[in-house]
């Protein structure tokens, strides 16, 4: 189990527990003004992501604690975890409101303004001002229907994103992410290594030998560089200590020769997120 | 230490371009913001420590603003 679960799960996995989306926690944690500080002022964590690489470039000795004062800050306010396609699912349908959102990071990265790949849940940020002064989140807002909000998941799960889960204001979770290196934890986190910004998935995914035809479809999908081929056998395999248990490579997979485990049945993936 | 440098009054319409957003390899650069009045001119390097120094973002930004600076 990874940290947020055994904090914030009550025994199960911590998305599992309705108390992390309700009403009370986001009133009591007051999550409607963080969020507006947050998106008015996302650019300005750049500032801070700036001063972290230049320690880690310079090899300067405080980047080790740089690096964990970050994490811990993440932690506590906007923090994430790798979730798998049926796990994603299995959330929408505990919500009440599930909305589609314009990605900020892809604003940030690539200054694209529709990349609609997120969807906030619990929370309709339509009525509020949480989206602050950013009038291109707020034109493309679309109110999705749970039916709607799962195809379209499975839609991003075959084109390869990785679904991923986001506090605000630990532990309360206010969206689901589709995300590739555009996403800026990816980017900060799986590309640059400077901190660590969400958890792999609770899973950890596997390959059936005796399935596998050694095709290397699943290669392509996996965003991790996870899975390994060789030559003298013509089979893929999966590295445990890279998979992020997002289970997207899945769905390559014509022999059906994937499938994703509990992470915790490995006793050395137990402190591996 | 390597360093790229982008002369804002050189880079003036950046999200129409995104030229060197594109060619960037290791995803060093970023945008900073979806919106002209912000962005630009504010294309930032904000992870070198993912600079191979390749030196393709300047060579396809059309108004020569980025110099890489050895
Ligand atoms: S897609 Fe399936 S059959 Fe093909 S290499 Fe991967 S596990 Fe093997
Ligand atoms: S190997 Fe692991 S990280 Fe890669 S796509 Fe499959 S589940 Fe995701």
């Amino acid at each position: 189990m990874c940290e947020l679960c055994i904090k914030h799960g009550e025994g199960k996995k911590w998305y599992e527990v309705m108390k992390n989306y309700s009403k009370e926690l986001y009133s009591q944690n007051n999550v409607e003004q963080f969020m507006k500080d947050f998106f008015l002022n996302f650019h300005k964590e750049f500032n801070g992501i700036i001063k972290l690489d230049a320690a880690k470039r310079k090899r300067s000795i405080v980047y080790g604690f740089i690096r964990k004062m970050a994490t811990s800050h993440m932690k506590k306010n906007h923090f994430g975890q790798i979730i798998p396609l049926e796990d994603a699912e299995m959330i929408i349908d505990m919500m009440q409101s599930i909305t589609r959102v314009p990605c900020i990071c892809r604003g940030l990265t690539r200054g694209e303004k529709n990349a609609r790949y997120c969807f906030a849940i619990g929370v309709d940020p339509s009525p509020s001002d949480i989206l602050g002064d950013y009038p291109h989140l707020k034109e493309n807002l679309e109110t999705l229907t749970r039916d709607e909000a799962k195809k379209l998941l499975r839609k991003f799960d075959q084109e390869g994103l990785i679904h991923s889960i986001w506090t605000f204001k630990t532990p309360f979770i206010g969206g689901i992410c589709n995300c590739d290196r555009d996403c800026l934890a990816y980017r900060i986190q799986v590309t640059a290594d400077l901190m660590q910004i969400m958890f792999k998935g609770e899973y950890v995914a596997e390959i059936d030998l005796d399935q596998c035809v050694g095709c290397r479809s699943c290669q392509k999908l996996c965003q991790f560089g996870a899975i390994e081929f060789s030559s003298s056998n013509l089979k893929c395999y999966i590295n445990p200590m890279k998979c992020y248990g997002c289970g997207v490579c899945r769905s390559a997979c014509n022999k059906e020769a994937i499938t994703l485990n509990d992470r915790n049945q490995l006793p050395e993936l137990a402190g591996v997120w | 230490m390597l360093n790229i440098k982008i002369d804002r009054n050189k880079c003036i319409n950046a999200l129409d371009c995104l030229k060197c957003i594109d060619a960037c390899r290791s995803g060093v650069l970023l945008v900073l913001s979806p919106y002209a009045e912000v962005a630009k001119g504010r294309i930032k390097p904000v992870i070198m420590s993912m600079c191979t120094g390749c030196g393709e973002c300047q060579r396809v930004c059309p108004a020569k603003a980025i110099t890489m600076i050895k």
